[in-house]
């Protein structure tokens, strides 16, 4: 009987274990999407303040960033428990501010001001970090 | 002779070296006390249909017959008529007088109606 | 002479056209998230595409016929139906990728979505075979083509190191994400080797009246071109590499694939991404149309041919049309062009065991090939691919999932 209790007690904790272990590994490969996604809007805004790119092309750029942290987001969510683990959660806020930032970059390529795309790309919520 | 490596499936040309399409079918015939005879082979997409799956040929069939282009198909040549099995099976007749051709002159009128087309 | 300039401009031909959607896509995403790792994949790839080049155009040039024609006649509907059906619909998806690709390269340089540019792109590769033979199809496609060296320009102005370089030619395990490694291991694979551009070299080689003399331009050709292409392709994996990788930018679409230009070529780097994407692009929109033409003419027995008038091969002409209007109808819905990419080169990895089974019969068949038939390491090759392609095929399905 003990025996048995044991071997049940082994089993779930196996069962969580490896589902905390997916769950990380889902929060991971999405922080890994929006790091790069803060790191694209993050050359495409550099690229065009030094006039290597046209304002066509930053425009198109940001546009299609903007879809695909949106999708990304939708992803994120689609799985309610990422959203109540604190990670998920954080990357989901994180997502909400790079969507409105890059609606604000968009405003600032179209008017052409280049000294307040300066001071936005710097307010970009998510970037891959340094020690990476 | 051997039907299945120099025949079937071959590219069948007519007497003037046209191509006419692929040997799809053998067809034989069943003797009462005698080998069966090979009576010819035959040229369209429904008896290839047929060797994939019944099904599938009954349905092209179905569909040559719904669009019109199903009289004197599929194209039944005598194992008389065929000239030379060789490099391909040559048989003895002209292309443009059969049925093989139906879709093809069909086709060729509005490719031809598209300047550039010649 | 005239054997020396067909040698160059085969090797011209094969760099040029040999970098599209897949390729970039699958280099583009292996620089961005393993460095040079992947490398040695590119190589691998192109080697056995060499390879399966050459018999294509050996078994053309001896047999008189195309790839596709060679399989109906030596197994039969039975065995040709599971293969042609799975190569049409790879090539109605890559199709619509290269349509795809095509139309954002243009989005990329005008701003406009590339949705609007699908029927236009649609309309000039039919008015291209409409109007054009095969030499000037493959020749006219290899020279426009040559812009995709920019991908090389760019790599080299970067000063990757030989040493990083030369590492990136030895497999190795990665340091984090093996399945997505895998995945892009198996893809470069997939992107490589098309099953279109086989039957397209040996129907060319049957137009252009390749004989058994002419045998060593085809064996030069297969080699000397892919691997001059396969270099071209190793352009955009150490471009993304040295570019992208840097800034942990991973490679989700086209638009972010553009910046691995900006340190290289400055103002003009979106102008040469975007010209080297769609002309790749549209190059191999016109090979795999007529290819579709090809292979049903040929399977079915029809009068075929991109050097005959269109009215004397009517249903020719069709099938290339419907195929394309086919892709048109996918591309225009707007799916995006690199999950187009990606599902249609983890399915040429699916039917690949059956794409090089017939090999192994019809180059040791003297019927084919008479005594050109392939040597033991031909025939090793050949197995040795048959296999890895098997094993292949069954986990590219869940690398997919997982890694895709």
């Amino acid at each position: 009987m003990r025996a048995r209790f044991s071997s049940l007690v082994s089993a779930t904790l196996i069962v969580a274990l490896a589902g905390c272990s997916r769950q990380d590994e889902r929060l991971r490969q999405h922080r890994k999407h929006f790091e790069s996604l803060g790191a694209t809007t993050a050359a495409i805004g550099e690229a065009w303040l030094a006039g290597s790119v046209s304002g066509t092309y930053t425009l198109t750029a940001l546009d299609q960033t903007f879809r695909l942290v949106e999708q990304e987001q939708t992803a994120l969510a689609s799985k309610p428990n990422t959203l109540i683990d604190p990670r998920g959660a954080a990357l989901s806020q994180a997502a909400e501010k790079l969507l409105r930032l890059l609606a604000r970059l968009t405003e600032d390529v179209r008017s052409g001001d280049a000294g307040a795309l300066r001071g936005h790309l710097a307010e970009i919520p998510i970037k891959p970090s340094e020690s990476h | 002779m051997d039907l299945v490596r120099d025949v079937l499936d071959k590219k069948v040309s007519d007497r003037n070296g046209r191509d006419m399409g692929r040997a799809d079918s053998i067809v034989l015939e069943i003797r009462e006390g005698a080998p069966p005879r090979v009576a010819g082979i035959e040229i369209g997409p429904a008896v290839l249909g047929h060797r994939v799956r019944p099904v599938v040929g009954r349905w092209i069939a179905g569909l040559e017959h719904a669009l019109g282009i199903d009289q004197g198909r599929p194209l039944r040549i005598a194992f008389g008529e065929i000239l030379d099995v060789g490099d391909h099976v040559k048989v003895d007749r002209a292309f443009g007088e059969t049925a093989a051709a139906t879709v093809e002159q069909g086709l060729r009128r509005w490719v031809s109606s598209i300047p550039g087309a010649s | 002479m005239s054997a020396i300039v067909d040698l160059i401009l085969g090797v011209v031909t094969s760099i040029g056209g040999f970098v599209e959607v897949g390729s970039i896509s699958t280099a583009a995403q292996a620089g961005s998230e393993f460095g040079f790792q992947l490398l040695w994949a590119i190589a691998a790839a192109g080697l056995m595409l060499a390879m399966l080049v050459e018999m294509s155009g050996r078994l053309a040039a001896v047999s008189r016929r195309s790839l596709a024609a060679s399989v109906r006649e030596r197994f039969g509907i039975h065995f040709q139906a599971v293969p042609l059906t799975a190569e049409l619909l790879i090539d109605l998806l890559l199709l619509a990728a290269e349509i795809g690709g095509a139309a954002i390269a243009i989005k990329l340089l005008t701003g406009i979505g590339f949705q609007w540019w699908i029927l236009p792109i649609g309309l000039c590769i039919w008015l291209v075979l409409w109007t054009c033979g095969f030499a000037a199809i493959e020749h006219g496609i290899g020279l426009f083509g040559l812009v995709t060296l920019s991908f090389v320009l760019a790599a080299w102005r970067l000063h990757p190191s030989p040493l990083d370089l030369g590492a990136g030619f030895v497999p190795s395990l990665p340091g984090h994400d093996a399945v997505r490694y895998a995945f892009l291991a198996v893809s470069i694979l997939g992107a490589t080797v098309s099953p279109y551009l086989l039957n397209f070299y040996s129907s060319g080689a049957v137009e252009e009246e390749m004989s058994e003399k002419e045998l060593w331009v085809n064996r030069t050709t297969a080699y000397l071109g892919t691997a001059f292409g396969s270099v071209v392709s190793m352009g955009v994996l150490v471009t993304s590499a040295m570019v992208l990788q840097p800034r942990q930018i991973v490679v989700d679409s086209y638009e972010q694939a553009a910046l691995m230009f900006v340190p290289a070529f400055g103002r003009w780097a979106i102008t040469l991404f975007a010209l080297a994407l769609g002309i790749g692009c549209f190059g191999a929109a016109v090979e795999l149309t007529v290819n579709a033409g090809y292979v049903a003419a040929q399977v079915f027995g029809w009068s075929w041919g991109a050097n005959k008038p269109r009215r004397d091969a009517a249903r020719f002409t069709t099938a290339f049309t419907l195929v394309l209007l086919m892709s048109l109808a996918i591309a225009v819905i707007g799916f995006d062009p690199l999950r187009l990419t990606m599902i249609s080169v983890a399915l040429t990895v699916v039917v690949m065991p059956l794409l090089v089974l017939p090999f192994l019969v019809l180059m040791n068949d003297p019927k084919y090939v008479k005594d050109h038939t392939s040597g033991a390491i031909g025939n090793g090759f050949l197995a040795v691919l048959t296999i890895v392609g098997a094993l292949l095929a069954i986990a590219v399905i869940p690398l997919e999932i997982m890694g895709g």
